[in-house]
């Protein structure tokens, strides 16, 4: 292992070799075998991996020498195409007494927020910027002198080597953003402190290496970096049942039937193109929650929305050897309206940041574009209709009236993603022998469930960039959402018109 | 377009147990003479959906479908002897779903149909007990209410593919493998699902009463 050669350098130590701290993960991933179909398992063998290096930091008043240990849980070898996620990642900076004392003179005495790392992967001559944006430290008291440890600690993105060789993770740039409180709550002036450290030269800055194990056949292309990272473990997709209704005869919609496309061999039916018609104007009233999975909690959207559906813009049929499956396809757009915004009505919720600290705040989400709509009809050999519904939406998300443990911070007026979220929610129902509806039908409404994955922020603070601070603690994805729709008042159902009732939203 | 030429096995199991009955159309020649024996004295006859047998209707150019579980016909079978298999017997009316029950459609549509003149039932091929024939002079209106508003279509033709059985008294209808049914019109909200022009077909399970007897020669 190499050492640094400049004097103020500390010798690197890496070690990489099956831990006796903590326990050891045998991964087995499954390579194809040369010609045959058989799969072969390959030892992945996680180990834990960890560096120290040395690193200048600029704070107020000039640059401080500072320690930054990373550790995380590196496979040591993998097959080619198989994505490598390292897992327990933990970026800890060391800040100098010098710096502590600069930020106890402001009259802090917590700290909390985020670390980010601009790191590299490297194999052989191609190289990939490897961001961890997502790692969060909790709220820690500052100690009156001598050193401080910020450790932030998160999900990052997983890398793929498509070809053989070692595949090297590499520290960078290393920003911490930390929002400071004094004894009495109330925030500091400013509220937080940005640092951001370079790492000395002259040093081996290599985190850990993955051996890549070549497969035959495989195209040979640069390590790809998955963007972005989910909070936790993608959660299984929502069930093919519709709501939470009492089993029947009727079949509902299998959970592989998507409105827009037949189920089934692409040959057996003839698509016809769709056909545009007037669109019906209908709307009604939709509620529910959006869980941060991150933070583990859910933003209730408990004032209902009002939603205008432009039903039946367009219809699509299909003529098939078969009369049962995919009837045809109806296509609808909507939007919110909420004080002549295409938004839901502001939502106050509260997340548990940084380590269990309640933050409070205002979401404001706005349709950037009307949400598109599909429902598909089907028609099961036994004589039941069944249909599915997909509404995709990009909606921007502002926050205001942020409050971290009750201390006012002040976000500015345009806090908000850097580009809108993807939005997909899907309802399932079917219609019984007696032509009642159960689950999410158009005609009645129901649940509609999907995941959302929340972009980074931009425009945050007023005096400072708290941008990274907000994707440390909210951004990426895996978050589940299901709202609950009302019956539309429209042309067909005039009972419920002008006025429809409003959901109750089901959890 | 591709042409569907194979009977489709949608609705209820009832239409499914057509054994025997084949897509053809008046293949054999109409034999030289039929018998008619309807035991009641004014010679009406009653028909009624056959428990658990859904009307099925499918729109074959669109592929949307309206299924009903209620539905009857009242009609006229005379006594006598008939030198052709044609109009051995008149259906006066038939009615598809009630005020109460109506027909099933996609998108929780609901439908009522009922005939707007008579229709005739033609005997062509007869052996051991069963009647195969057509139904013609088709012509009923339709109307369907939907979220997106009310849709009017009138559907005119022939049912090709039936057969009655004397020792049941059932009338099966099977859906044409050739669809004979046009829609004739079709105007208000009927978002692209049923057009002029479009072809359909139909099924339907009968319980005759009383229990008519047919013959030939």
């Amino acid at each position: 292992m190499g050492s640094s050669a400049s004097g103020g350098n500390r010798a690197r130590r890496t070690w990489a070799r099956t831990a006796s701290i903590g326990a050891v993960v045998l991964v087995a991933g499954l390579v194809p075998g040369t010609g045959t179909g058989a799969v072969i398992a390959v030892d992945e063998g996680v180990r834990p991996v960890r560096a120290d290096f040395g690193y200048r930091c600029a704070l107020p008043g000039g640059t401080h020498p500072a320690r930054v240990r990373v550790a995380a849980a590196l496979p040591r070898q993998v097959a080619a195409g198989r994505p490598v996620r390292p897992a327990d990642v933990r970026v800890a900076v060391e800040l100098p007494a010098e710096a502590v004392a600069r930020l106890a003179a402001t009259g802090a005495t917590t700290a909390h927020g985020a670390v980010r790392l601009a790191g590299r992967v490297t194999q052989g001559t191609d190289s990939a910027d490897l961001p961890w944006t997502q790692l969060t430290a909790p709220d820690r008291a500052l100690p009156a002198t001598g050193p401080h440890t910020v450790e932030g600690a998160g999900a990052v993105p997983a890398v793929t080597a498509s070809s053989g060789g070692d595949l090297t993770f590499s520290t960078g740039p290393v920003t911490l953003d930390l929002l400071l409180r004094r004894a009495d709550n109330t925030p500091t002036a400013p509220p937080g402190l940005s640092v951001t450290c370079e790492p000395e030269t002259g040093q081996d800055l290599a985190i850990g290496r993955v051996a890549v194990l070549a497969v035959p056949g495989a195209d040979e292309r640069p390590p790809a970096v998955d963007e972005p990272p989910p909070g936790v473990d993608e959660p299984a997709p929502p069930g093919g049942r519709g709501g939470a209704t009492p089993p029947g005869p009727a079949r509902p919609p299998a959970a592989g039937e998507d409105p827009g496309r037949r189920a089934g061999p692409a040959d057996e039916c003839v698509e016809l193109p769709p056909t545009t018609q007037d669109p019906v104007p209908s709307h009604g009233w939709i509620a529910g929650f959006a869980n941060v999975l991150k933070l583990g909690s859910a933003m209730y959207i408990k004032d209902p929305g009002l939603m205008k559906v432009g039903m039946a813009k367009a219809t699509q049929t299909y003529q098939c050897p078969r009369d049962d499956g995919l009837v045809f396809t109806m296509y609808s757009d909507a939007t919110f309206s909420y004080g002549g915004k295409p938004q839901l009505p502001p939502v106050p919720s509260t997340f548990l940041t940084f380590g269990f600290m309640p933050t409070t705040a205002t979401a404001e989400l706005t349709l950037d574009a009307p949400m598109e709509i599909a429902t598909g009809s089907y028609f099961s050999p036994d004589g039941q209709f069944s249909e599915v519904t997909k509404g995709t939406a990009k909606l921007w998300v502002r926050l205001r009236d942020v409050k971290v443990n009750g201390t006012p911070l002040d976000v500015g007026p345009a806090c908000r993603t850097a580009r809108p979220m993807d939005l997909s929610l899907t309802g399932r129902g079917w219609y019984d022998a007696e032509g009642r509806p159960h689950g999410y039908t158009v005609v009645t409404g129901g649940p509609l469930t999907g995941t959302a994955t929340i972009p980074e922020f931009s425009g945050c603070g007023v005096t400072e960039d708290l941008d990274r601070l907000f994707t440390a603690a909210l951004s990426g994805g895996g978050n589940h959402v299901k709202m609950t729709q009302g019956v539309l008042c429209s042309p067909g159902q005039p009972e419920f018109c002008p006025d429809p009732p409003k959901p109750k939203p089901e959890r | 377009m591709r042409r569907i030429t194979r009977i489709s096995a949608i609705s209820a199991a009832a239409l499914l147990a057509a054994a025997g009955v084949s897509a053809t159309t008046a293949s054999a020649a109409p034999q030289a003479q039929w018998t008619v024996s309807n035991p009641a004295a004014n010679d009406a006859f009653t028909a009624t959906n056959v428990a658990a047998a859904n009307a099925v209707l499918t729109n074959v150019t669109t592929g949307a479908t309206i299924t009903c579980s209620v539905y009857a016909a009242s009609g006229t079978a005379v006594d006598g002897v008939y030198a052709s298999g044609a109009g051995l017997a008149t259906i006066g009316s038939a009615t598809f779903g009630t005020s109460t029950t109506k027909c099933n459609g996609p998108l929780g549509s609901k439908w009522v149909s009922q005939s707007v003149q008579p229709m005739k039932l033609n005997g062509v091929s007869y052996g051991s007990g069963v009647t195969k024939g057509t139904l013609t002079g088709i012509k009923v209106t339709l109307t369907g209410t939907s979220l997106l508003g009310t849709c009017n279509a009138t559907i005119e033709g022939s049912a090709n593919t039936g057969t009655y059985t004397n020792a049941s008294g059932v009338l099966e209808i099977v859906p044409d493998a050739t669809p004979a049914l046009t829609v004739t019109s079709a105007s208000g909200s009927c978002a692209g699902l049923i057009k002029t022009g479009d072809k359909a077909k139909f099924g339907a399970k009968y319980q005759v009463t009383p229990i008519i007897t047919v013959t030939s020669p």
